[in-house]
């Protein structure tokens, strides 16, 4: 049993209500959502930030790490920058916020621009932190995702822990030989590992293959059971406040 | 950088979709015949593979960090049609799971950072390839193999930070004038592009050093290379 089980097994979700919803209905759900959220313009700022709260209050449902999110949302930082960038060269009318000369569309369109990363980053970890990756796997099987992808996904995700798992140790056997020393050196040595990482696990997939064939059977991901009406009522309910949200303020 | 939800307008996704599930499909069967299977393990460990060395990031200042994007580097290593699988797996994997990427931005996400990356920098490697293979001992061509793919993941990357900007041009919004964002956009990309460079150069050179008839685009070209055993099994009766 090598140490990535062990990882999977710490990582063990709670349990809440979102967590009980079919994966099917909720993968649609939440593209749904984001596709309403997507077409909600930049000059409907009150449209936005209640698509902003319907996000939070489905994460809160969800039982969501909220200090994971907040470590997410730092890939808003470069859309930060464009939005500032944005701000500053967009075309008149001109507005003055704390002495700067702001472009009054590139400001609202910087700030949009935002929001909907910073609300996809939100709906996205709800549906994260309630669903296991074979529910999301089977999820994709709703949005018309083949076979032969939906497997590569779940197998994908397997090696995904096995490589992380074995990175670190590459990491750490480097830090032994070498004494971890500077960034530099940190980063250059890391590269070198990733060159030696790809050669393992190459050699590992050709391994799997075989133990597949010889087993006669594919990798074949789980089946879970398909939503109910009353689940995909349910799943649609955020699409469905925010399309409210979007009608109704924008 | 991962394009999020509600970057660029619904049609131009939806068109950037359109693109990216008809170059995966035809990608995944150009991957199954050159696999000669039904192969989920090769393309699976790839994005796996691809997936963690986004882990490792190259501080750029202002608390901001690059990182690879790696379809380039897949690309030379396993050929373009299996990269653009695995980038699609990727970015999947990344929207969905990790919350890395928007979710209505998806087909986007997979025309920047999988197929114009990967064709780009497996084209300019193909075009280098007999400046790298002239004459010289192996550690010399292994230098020279390095540089080449860097440079070519390098102008692949560039090549991405264009097509982002045109889906801004095209679908984004109107507010700023064009020259605006394809200046900053680009001007990040500069320094990316750098990084995305010398990553691929040194994991290149590591694999080649390691077992040479890895490298897919200098396959049997190497001096010293062995039987592939990596992606092309012996047929199964």
């Amino acid at each position: 049993m090598s140490s990535a089980h062990r990882q999977e097994r710490a990582a063990a979700r709670l349990h809440g209500p979102v967590s009980r919803l079919p994966p099917g209905p909720k993968v649609a759900g939440l593209v749904a959502f984001l596709v309403v959220v997507a077409v909600t313009p930049a000059t409907a700022p009150a449209a936005l930030a209640a698509e902003g709260l319907i996000a939070a209050a489905v994460a809160t449902l969800a039982l969501v790490d909220w200090r994971a999110v907040a470590g997410r949302l730092t890939l808003d930082l470069p859309l930060a920058v464009l939005a500032l960038a944005t701000a500053l060269a967009g075309r008149p009318p001109h507005v003055e916020v704390a002495g700067l000369t702001l472009s009054q569309p590139g400001l609202r369109a910087g700030l949009a621009i935002v929001a909907r990363a910073t609300i996809g980053i939100v709906a996205v970890s709800a549906v994260a932190a309630s669903s296991s990756v074979p529910e999301i796997v089977d999820g994709l099987r709703r949005l018309g995702a083949p076979a032969w992808f939906r497997q590569l996904v779940a197998v994908t995700a397997r090696q995904l822990q096995v490589l992380r798992a074995d990175l670190a140790k590459l990491r750490l056997a480097v830090a032994v030989r070498t004494g971890s020393g500077r960034r530099t050196l940190a980063l250059a040595s890391g590269a070198r590992s990733l060159g030696s990482l790809f050669v393992r696990s190459t050699e590992r997939a050709e391994r799997l293959r075989l133990a597949a064939e010889l087993r006669g059977g594919e990798l074949a991901p789980a089946a879970t059971p398909a939503g109910s009406a009353a689940a995909w009522a349910v799943a649609l309910v955020p699409a469905a406040l925010a399309l409210v949200a979007r009608v109704g303020l924008g | 950088m991962h394009i999020p939800d509600g970057w660029v307008d619904l049609p131009t996704s939806a068109a950037a979709g359109v693109v990216a599930v008809g170059a995966t499909a035809v990608a995944g069967r150009r991957a199954a015949a050159a696999l000669r299977e039904r192969a989920t393990t090769l393309p699976a460990v790839v994005a796996a593979y691809i997936l963690v060395a986004q882990l490792l990031v190259v501080p750029v200042g202002l608390g901001t960090s690059a990182h690879l994007i790696g379809a380039g580097l897949a690309a030379l290593l396993v050929g373009p049609s299996v990269a653009i699988v695995c980038v699609a797996v990727v970015v999947v994997v990344q929207a969905l799971v990790l919350a890395d990427g928007g979710v209505t931005a998806l087909g986007l996400n997979l025309v920047n950072d999988g197929i114009v990356p990967a064709l780009v920098t497996f084209g300019i490697f193909l075009a280098l390839r007999p400046a790298v293979l002239r004459a010289g001992t192996p550690h010399l061509r292994r230098r020279r193999a390095a540089l080449g793919a860097g440079g070519a993941a390098a102008a692949g990357s560039l090549a991405a930070a264009g097509a982002a900007t045109l889906a801004f041009v095209v679908g984004g919004t109107d507010a700023v004038p064009a020259h605006v964002v394809a200046a900053s956009i680009g001007g990040a990309h500069l320094l990316l592009a750098a990084v995305e460079g010398a990553l691929t150069g040194v994991i290149l050179a590591a694999v080649l050093r390691l077992r040479p008839d890895m490298v897919r685009v200098l396959r049997t070209e190497l001096v010293g290379s062995q039987p592939d055993t990596s992606t092309e099994p012996a047929e199964v009766p």
